[in-house]
């Protein structure tokens, strides 16, 4: 992985709304360590957003191609428990 | 206090609801499954308290205990390692005998029937020869194989031999890109390593294996003979070659099992004469001992016997050979010889029916404990359970006559005594069917178990005639060899006996989801929901369809595009098993393999093809909406339901409330009905039935859910039946929207009757009023719905009967409902261990009450 510069980062942050999924070579909020993240059902490279839900405990799944490089304005540490997933 | 169900007028009486069980009034609605369970021994009781039960949910185990071991992708690696240059089918077999012959032993206190698949009861076993990025999940888990550096170092071995890496070559990059995010149809078998099979048990129970290796034996000498025969003739003697190898193989394999199981007889033994100091359990380890020295090298005398034999047999056909879902078999039929041996006859492991009840009971949670290594998919698919483990009861022998035996009896005891979530039961309904053991049926399914799912048994019969006229070699199955089926897995009949069973799961089981389809047909193929890219072909704008017949035809193109796919999957899949994936054990044991010197993975006499459209009625209410509003009625343009979908209804509530309150499938509505059954005879039915398998047969559609319903809702934006964005699809195959089907119970089994062309069997699932199945008449109201269900030609119903009280109570306090289950879709679930998200789609199930126009529909007898 290569190190992270601030060049890299600027010029996303410009573009894309903070809250929408984008993607950022070598953030630091990746996808993957993220507690709304849960991983691809078959290819351990991707994974799912699970942010999107509603009040009745619905999640409306959005896939990730690539784990390591997309982060957004939501991205928080942790991980959730089964019970909070689908 | 429990709740009683209300009075009412029937056929100018009063009839009252009074519990069957008096005592259960000092229980309240939302404890009473807590009250239920009642191990028939202590040594059950003890068993039970301490399963190492393997539920997952949302891909993870919910026991932190729970890990995968390293030592079978360990000493698989170093049997391949060691075994290069000779033919692939010696390798498999030298590679089940090395696991065999160096695999940990493992025997714990209480059981009756003994052997494990790994090398400690909390784990299970991985399989690096079959998809590389299942096992690079668990690699990357807490529950990786340990040492992990060195499991993936085996990973990185295997990974150019593997099976994904063999089919991956033939599917282009977008197609896999497709198939593997698991929205529009089901991950291939390549990349997950899912399987199912059907293991002729029955030759193992008959003959023992010693005489099979005789039989492999005299084969090779013809064989041989043949080949030495003059004028030399290469298109006849050469097609020896493979067959001697198979022969061999299966030596080596069935000598490698007898070998394993009397290290079982040997560890029992020890464990008796030096470390055990209770007298009793002194005694039975020899009894074990005994036992396992005999079986399955030879044939079973009595029934401890033929349950110790099947279940070696199922840790190779399943676990240790390679991995497969299910515990396929016609599990009564099956033992009853040994049953009047045992019990009747008592002329040898004499007993009484009481013991028979404890063994299924042990047998049972063995079960529980058993550990599956399944992928990541199929972690979040089964949630709250451990694996599809599901037997087959009832039915009839040749002539219609009842197969119902005190055996059947047993298993249904026990089954309803133990609450265990596995193995789930299937029961085939006949009306010759006797009404004592219909009545136990009924007992299991009004405790809230969700099982024995009813399929119906003259359906199933028929069909696997159907099916033989295409068999290859001309040998499927006789009429009375009909009679002899299982469900494969949840759902669909497969033929069960010494031979023409399904050995791996090319056959059936690849799913296509209408609701994502449906909702990328409106999009020209793109799915905007959730992955931003184009799934499917282009088959145009939603707003250039003139007429519903053209949205039709797109959709039709999308599904037709994604079956093909899937079936080529499994086939393609099919073309390298035979390579490079065969099961010399099971084909041992397999009459026809035995017969022919063909492999069980390669040889299909007997066709079976099934597929399974999940989210369909989602994707049917839908048409019926757009039909309704935008067609017909013109009320909306499709413009604006494309705009409002892409707002997931937000700003468009009137709009969503008008496709929510359209008409809707299971209410026998005039409007809704025949656009339903249009859609899945016509179209889901129809295109598949186009297709030729592996087998040579055409493939039928089995549409049922599992708990795909959740993850493929969760995956697909709002639909026009006024559902949002992530919301669960329909949970069965053919069932009504949860919460949609509002005109009682009979008029859901008038619609789902209409659909019958084109079908191979659809999942039907019902919620049932739990005091009205509690009372006096529960048995009688049941009994009724189920003979008018049998008589309207319906191939398949299950039922829940659980209070919306119990399960909002355990939602609240998880711990004290541990043995509260529930019948998610083709299996059960421990409520607790489901997601909440899950949870709701159950407790949103319409629970069906009965008024007296369902009673006289049903002509019951108050």
């Amino acid at each position: 992985m290569p190190p992270l510069t601030l060049a890299q980062e600027a010029p996303v942050e410009e573009k894309i709304p903070a809250n929408i999924m984008h993607e950022e070579i070598g953030t630091k909020k990746p996808c993957n360590s993220c507690k709304w993240q849960i991983a691809d059902p078959t290819n351990p490279l991707r994974g799912q957003c699970t942010v999107n839900r509603n009040a009745m405990g619905g999640v409306w799944k959005r896939w990730i191609s690539n784990v390591s490089d997309t982060t957004c304005g939501k991205h928080e540490e942790g991980k959730l428990s089964f019970r909070e997933h689908v | 206090m429990a709740t009683v169900a209300g009075s009412i007028t029937y056929r100018g009486k009063v009839i009252n609801f009074p519990l069957e069980n008096q005592e259960e009034m000092n229980i309240s609605d939302d404890m009473l499954h807590e009250d239920l369970c009642r191990p028939t021994t202590e040594r059950t009781k003890r068993l039970k308290a301490r399963c190492r039960w393997k539920h997952a949910s949302a891909g993870e185990f919910i026991d932190k205990e729970v890990r995968a071991g390293i030592e079978r992708m360990r000493l698989l690696t170093e049997a391949h390692k060691a075994s290069i240059g000779k033919p692939e089918v010696i390798r498999r077999a030298l590679g089940l005998a090395h696991i065999l012959d160096n695999c940990t032993l493992v025997l714990q206190d209480d059981e009756l029937i003994i052997g494990y698949h790994a090398e400690d009861p909390e784990m299970f076993p991985l399989y690096p020869e079959l998809a590389y990025m299942a096992v690079q999940d668990y690699l990357m888990t807490d529950y990786s194989p340990q040492p992990r550096e060195e499991a993936q170092e085996i990973l990185n071995y295997w990974k150019p031999f593997s099976i994904q890496s063999k089919c991956e070559p033939y599917f282009a990059q977008d197609d896999l890109t497709r198939m593997y995010q698991v929205s529009t149809m089901e991950g291939p078998m390549f990349a997950s390593g899912y399987n199912s099979i059907v293991p002729p048990y029955e030759t193992v129970l008959e003959d023992g294996l010693l005489k099979r290796i005789d039989m492999a034996k005299e084969k090779i000498a013809l064989a041989q003979a043949e080949m030495e025969k003059t004028p030399w003739n290469a298109t006849r003697q050469l097609s020896q070659i493979p067959k001697i190898d198979l022969w061999k193989a299966m030596i080596i394999s069935d000598e490698a099992v007898i070998n394993w199981a009397r290290r079982h007889a040997r560890l029992a033994k020890i464990v008796a004469e030096t470390f055990e100091s209770n007298p009793a359990r002194k005694e039975e380890l020899l009894a074990i001992s005994e036992i396992c020295h005999r079986v399955p090298a030879e044939p079973c005398k009595g029934l401890k016997d033929a349950f110790q034999a099947k279940w070696f047999t199922f840790l190779i056909c399943h676990a240790i050979d390679r991995y497969a879902s299910g515990f396929a078999q016609k599990e009564d039929e099956l033992l009853e010889p040994y049953y009047n041996m045992s019990v009747t006859d008592k002329s040898f492991q004499p007993m009484t029916h009481k013991d028979v009840v404890e063994l299924v009971e042990c047998e049972r949670l063995k079960i529980s404990e058993h550990g599956a290594g399944k992928s990541r998919a199929y972690r979040e698919i089964f949630p709250g359970s451990n694996d599809l483990f599901i037997l087959t009861l009832g039915g009839t022998k040749p002539g219609y006559v009842d197969a119902c035996s005190d055996m059947t009896d047993a298993i249904l005891e026990a089954t309803r005594n133990i609450r265990t979530t596995e193995p789930s039961l299937v029961f085939r309904w006949d009306p010759v069917g006797r009404a004592s053991t219909k009545r136990l049926v009924f007992e299991c399914i009004r405790d809230g178990l969700g099982y024995p799912s009813i399929m119906h048994n003259r359906i199933g019969v028929d069909q696997l005639k159907y099916y033989s006229k295409f068999s290859l070699n001309q040998n499927g199955v006789t009429d009375d060899e009909a009679h002899r089926w299982a469900n494969v897995l949840c759902m669909s009949p497969g033929v069960c006996g010494r031979r023409k069973t399904q050995k791996t799961r090319s056959e059936g089981g690849g799913a296509i989801f209408p609701a994502k389809l449906l909702e990328i047909t409106l999009n020209d193929g793109y799915d905007w929901s959730y992955a931003n890219m184009q799934l499917g072909p282009k088959t145009g704008k939603a707003t250039d369809f003139k007429t519903f017949e053209e949205l039709v035809e797109a959709f039709r193109k999308q599904y037709a595009y994604v079956l093909s796919l899937v079936i080529r999957a499994k086939d393609v899949m099919r073309h390298f098993e035979a390579q490079v994936m065969q099961m010399p054990f099971v084909s041992s044991i397999d009459d026809g393999c035995m017969e022919l010197g063909i492999d069980s993975v390669e040889l299909s006499e007997q066709p079976n093809g099934w597929h399974n459209p999940i989210t369909t009625i989602v994707a049917a209410n839908s048409l019926v909406a757009i039909k309704k509003l935008i067609y017909e009625e013109q009320k909306y343009t499709m413009q604006q339901l494309c705009d409002a979908l892409q707002a997931n209804w937000e700003g468009f509530e009137a709009m969503r409330k008008d496709f929510l309150n359209a008409p809707k499938w299971g209410n026998d509505d005039p409007y809704a009905d025949p656009v339903v059954v249009d859609f899945y005879e016509n179209l889901i039915g129809a295109e598949m039935a186009k297709i030729t398998n592996f087998s040579g047969g055409p493939v039928l559609p089995v549409c049922q859910a599992v708990g795909l319903y959740m993850e493929v809702g969760s995956r697909t934006g709002p639909t026009p039946d006024g559902r949002f964005g992530g919301e669960a699809a329909d949970d069965g195959g053919i069932s009504p929207y949860m919460g949609t089907d509002k005109k009682g119970p009979t008029a859901v089994l008038k619609s789902v009757s209409k659909v019958q062309k084109n079908q191979k069997s659809n999942l039907l699932n019902q919620r049932l009023s739990v005091p009205i199945m509690r009372s006096v008449h529960g048995f009688d109201i049941w009994k009724s719905y189920m003979d008018s269900w049998e008589a309207l030609h319906i191939s398949h119903v299950q039922f829940n009967c659980v209070s919306t009280a119990e399960m909002l109570a355990a939602q609240r306090e998880p711990e004290k409902h541990q043995d509260l289950i529930v019948r998610v879709s083709g299996f059960s679930a421990r409520f607790v261990d489901i997601p909440t998200y899950g949870q709701n789609t159950i407790i949103a199930r319409n629970e069906q009450t009965f008024g007296s126009d369902d009673f006289e529909y049903l002509n019951t007898q108050l």
